[in-house]
């Protein structure tokens, strides 16, 4: 059976420019925050991230400017942590960074 | 029947979402719900008869867990579960008709039901002011479930508007459609395609309720909701120590 459990680091390695990532998780839960924090080490960019609901995880690539486009039904941080901030900002006003591909 | 006195929005809302529920529904709400989920934990301590299922994957959790946040993902609603029912399979059995009842809520509101979940604001869907968190499966649910409700912790003009720009969905002219504030219960009849004020709450008027509306509502005689009873206000208690119906009304 082909082994899959690695370092961070080596799984970190393993992403290139313009690769879509599934980000595990929902909202503020389950969410692979440390593998994000580590990939914003990284000079990655233009990255596509798709989920259920993404959240938190999937927020620091857009807070980080490393993430264009977002699949998702629900992107935000649920009650108490409201919504995505990195997200928003990527995405609002007249010259958004990123895109929102809603599968609502 | 004995009425409680000892209430305030938070429970008039909940008693109203729990009077929505009938014996043998298919009941769903999703993430971001902490209303709704105090709500159906309290219709199961009344000893109402339906079936709950939640984004958590759990179908009819222990309802005697007490919820501690207010984020409806967590294992509060799936401990003590009777079977596993993931998101998909919960889509699947919605998209075939049989749910009856999806509790949604929504940023913006306009009379036709229609939705703002996306985007408010800005030039266009792609250059909005405020990017929201999406519908979280509304559009998909809508169409399809027997009686959609929502549901929406502020009643005011900035909610309720003329016109809502970008719609994420909207009502089923072949279906009911329900929409339940801390002041009244607006509904959407089968056959039709704008709501109507159907009931008001004990502590308003139809005058405020007009005053908080951003369309011009018609009706002048309407229901006055009877108050919670002591049962149902014993059981919210009951099913909430820690006060997560209050979350939403901070």
């Amino acid at each position: 059976m082909k082994e899959k459990l690695m370092s961070l680091s080596q799984a970190v390695d393993l992403i290139k420019d313009g690769m879509l990532l599934a980000v595990g998780g929902n909202g503020m839960h389950r969410n692979p925050t440390l593998f994000s924090l580590a990939l914003t080490q990284r000079p990655v960019k233009e990255l596509k991230v798709c989920g259920a609901a993404p959240g938190i995880a999937a927020d620091i690539l857009f807070a980080s400017g490393q993430a264009d486009t977002a699949y998702f039904g629900f992107f935000g941080l649920e009650n108490e942590a409201g919504l995505a901030p990195g997200m928003r900002k990527a995405m609002e006003g007249d010259e958004p960074k990123a895109k929102a591909i809603e599968g609502s | 029947m004995e009425y409680g006195k000892d209430y305030g929005k938070a429970e008039m809302m909940a008693v109203a979402i729990i009077r929505e529920i009938q014996d043998g529904d298919i009941v769903f709400h999703g993430l971001a719900s902490s209303t709704p989920m105090v709500a159906m934990k309290a219709a199961k301590a009344l000893g109402k008869d339906f079936t709950y299922v939640t984004l958590s994957d759990g179908v009819d959790h222990d309802w005697q867990n007490p919820p501690k946040v207010a984020s409806t993902l967590t294992a509060n609603t799936y401990e003590g579960s009777v079977a596993t029912f993931g998101l998909d399979e919960i889509f699947d059995l919605y998209a075939s008709g049989k749910g009856d009842i999806a509790f949604l809520s929504c940023l913006q509101m306009d009379k036709s039901g229609r939705i703002a979940m996306s985007v408010l604001g800005g030039k266009d869907y792609d250059h909005p002011k405020l990017r929201g968190p999406g519908g979280a499966g509304s559009a998909t649910l809508t169409p399809v479930t027997k009686r959609t409700i929502i549901w929406k912790t502020q009643h005011d003009t900035r909610t309720f508007v003329p016109h809502v720009q970008f719609a994420t969905t909207a009502p089923a002219v072949d279906k009911p459609f329900t929409v339940i504030t801390p002041l009244c219960i607006f509904r959407k009849p089968v056959g039709e395609k704008l709501l109507k004020l159907d009931s008001i709450f004990p502590y308003t008027t139809v005058d405020e309720v007009k005053a908080n509306t951003g369309w011009e509502i018609e009706e002048t005689d309407v229901t006055v909701l009877d108050p919670p009873t002591e049962a149902e206000l014993k059981a919210l208690k009951k099913v909430d120590p820690n006060g997560i119906l209050y979350y939403e009304f901070k």
